[in-house]
């Protein structure tokens, strides 16, 4: 059955879509990341103009961080000052982000950022994934415990000026570390159309030193936030935001997420882990290749943005 | 007045010696409505002709600006490189006749009424030598026909006798919105000796209508009823899933 989208101006397979969403949903669900990485350059790949693609995703990511971050607000796996720095740094990012965006979009080079970001980053992560699948699959089978992490760790970074405390996470650490992390982490969300969970994590883990048991539920309030900025702003500059898509692809992933929790504590990690890493390569390769190989066409069209 | 100053020019500039219009034709449908299962459409263009002649007919949709980029190799990416912006390009067009275009009028007429894929008037916004533009102009025409908005055939004209004709305009999909003319005329050395034109109008319609309409002209409206509706949708889901 298909159904026509508004804003992408382009009808499509409802089933298609919502699977779509569903299988996305599941795989957040299973692995506890957004999945923003994932669907944007399916949907790209199905035919929607990248724009619409990175705008609308925003919007479907505003509902599925605010069904996720309930989850962790119950068991108190918030950290809102924590939040809200990121938070300041965030909208300061996607802000910047979308007029960046928006620039690009005229000069036509909208949809080449959009695929050579995704390269680098779904590369990045699907290579990291895989080395950290294998080495922990090795342990596994010597029966080994692994690596162990220090509880404090001291470098450069605790010598950066602006200190504050953040009880939560029993940290007392420069207020410009997580506002930086939280600008970067915008520019992506608005030209990837992502939540940023995959950098802000590690970065939270690794460059704070958060406990993990906050990391998520954290990082999820924040995104609620920058991405509602993202499709405020894309809504409002580019008109790229379509409410019927997002509708759709929320639906799906809401109902895949729930499926995705259940099957994931069943399953076991390494491997679930290494089968995520492979299926963000394949995602990376795809898009290479689009980049790479040569185009139907040399020539497109594009309408005029004014 | 004017009214009746138009009719008769019309009748001393297209009637035919019978007095009757030498070509009539008309459209199964005036009014495409774009809903949320559009997938396209037909229309049915039908008429009759009372002289001889050869008969073309032109279908096409508002103008637009559009611009044409050429994508260039660079350390091994395809990357937009050059573009020429053009102001007048219809943003569908379809033609059909009943012999190949060429032998029906030499190029400079059909030019004159933009007949033919090959005739379009396509004027860059910038002025550029000619030998740059036109590899854009047949890009924009070679891409638009890949997309289906562009077409041209000789078999898609149907005669059911001497005198009656039938074409099937196809809309596809992507089909833009606005208000679009179905052409026909009736040619006969190279000139043209009737013309009938009849409007259409494609329009998205209620629900869809809706959601364009305040994308384009509330956007900041529209941004926050999104963002409003992905909340709410977000948290029905957590409410719904908690207890089940």
């Amino acid at each position: 059955m298909q159904i026509y989208l508004p804003i992408a101006e382009m009808s499509a397979n409802i089933f298609l879509l919502l699977g779509m969403g569903g299988g996305v949903g599941i795989l957040s669900g299973i692995f506890g990341v957004g999945g923003g990485f994932l669907m944007t350059p399916l949907l790209i790949f199905i035919g929607i103009p990248p724009a619409v693609a990175v705008a609308t995703e925003a919007n479907q990511i505003v509902a599925s961080s605010v069904s996720g971050v309930l989850a962790h607000w119950r068991r108190d796996n918030v950290d809102f000052k924590m939040g809200i720095v990121l938070l300041i740094g965030g909208i300061v990012g996607s802000t910047f982000g979308v007029w960046l965006f928006s620039i690009l979009r005229q000069l036509g080079q909208i949809d080449l950022v959009i695929s050579l970001s995704y390269v680098v980053f779904l590369g990045v992560i699907g290579v990291l994934m895989a080395i950290e699948s294998v080495r922990a699959m090795m342990p596994a089978l010597r029966g080994g415990s692994g690596r162990r992490r220090k509880l404090h760790q001291h470098y450069w970074v605790h010598g950066l000026p602006f200190k504050m405390r953040f009880r939560r996470s029993k940290l007392y650490i420069s207020a410009l570390l997580p506002l930086g992390i939280g600008v970067i982490v915008g520019v992506l969300a608005a030209i990837m159309g992502v939540g940023g969970g995959f950098i802000m994590v590690p970065a939270m883990i690794y460059l704070l030193g958060m406990p993990t048991s906050v990391v998520v539920g954290t990082s999820l309030f924040q995104i609620i936030f920058v991405t509602a900025n993202v499709t405020f702003l894309q809504a409002v500059n580019n008109a790229t935001v379509d409410v019927l898509l997002a509708l759709l692809l929320l639906t799906g992933g809401v109902i895949g997420a729930q499926v995705g929790t259940r099957l994931g504590s069943r399953l076991r990690g390494e491997q679930l882990r290494g089968l995520l890493a492979l299926i963000v390569l394949a995602v990376c390769a795809k898009v290479l290749y689009d980049l790479v190989g040569t185009p139907v066409d040399t020539f497109s069209i594009g309408l005029l943005v004014e | 007045m004017f009214r009746l100053i138009l009719v008769a020019l019309s009748l001393t500039l297209f009637s035919g010696p019978s007095g009757a219009a030498p070509v009539v034709a008309d459209l199964s449908k005036y009014v495409i409505s774009i809903d949320s299962g559009f997938t396209g459409t037909d229309v049915l263009l039908y008429g009759a002709v009372e002289e001889e002649g050869d008969l073309v007919v032109v279908v096409r949709g508002p103008l637009e600006r559009v611009t044409v980029r050429r994508k260039d190799r660079i350390a091994g990416i395809w990357i937009n490189q050059d573009e020429v912006e053009f102001q007048d390009a219809p943003s569908y067009y379809m033609v059909a006749s009943s012999r190949p275009l060429d032998e029906i009028a030499p190029r400079n007429f059909r030019e004159l009424h933009q007949i033919g894929l090959d005739a379009l008037r396509l004027t860059p916004s910038t002025a550029r030598p000619e030998e740059e533009v036109q590899p854009f102009r047949e890009a924009l025409v070679r891409n638009r026909r890949r997309d289906g908005l562009y077409s041209d055939s000789i078999s898609a004209m149907k005669f059911l006798s001497n005198r009656l004709f039938s074409t099937s305009v196809q809309f596809p999909a992507n089909v833009p919105e606005g208000a679009y003319s179905a052409e026909v005329f009736l040619i006969r050395d190279g000139k043209v000796i009737s013309a009938e034109t009849t409007p259409l109008f494609i329009n998205k319609t209620g629900f869809l209508w809706q959601i364009n309409y305040y994308a384009h002209n509330k956007p900041e409206l529209y941004g926050i009823v999104a963002i409003l509706v992905a909340l709410f949708a977000g948290w029905i889901a957590a409410v719904a899933f908690r207890k089940a």
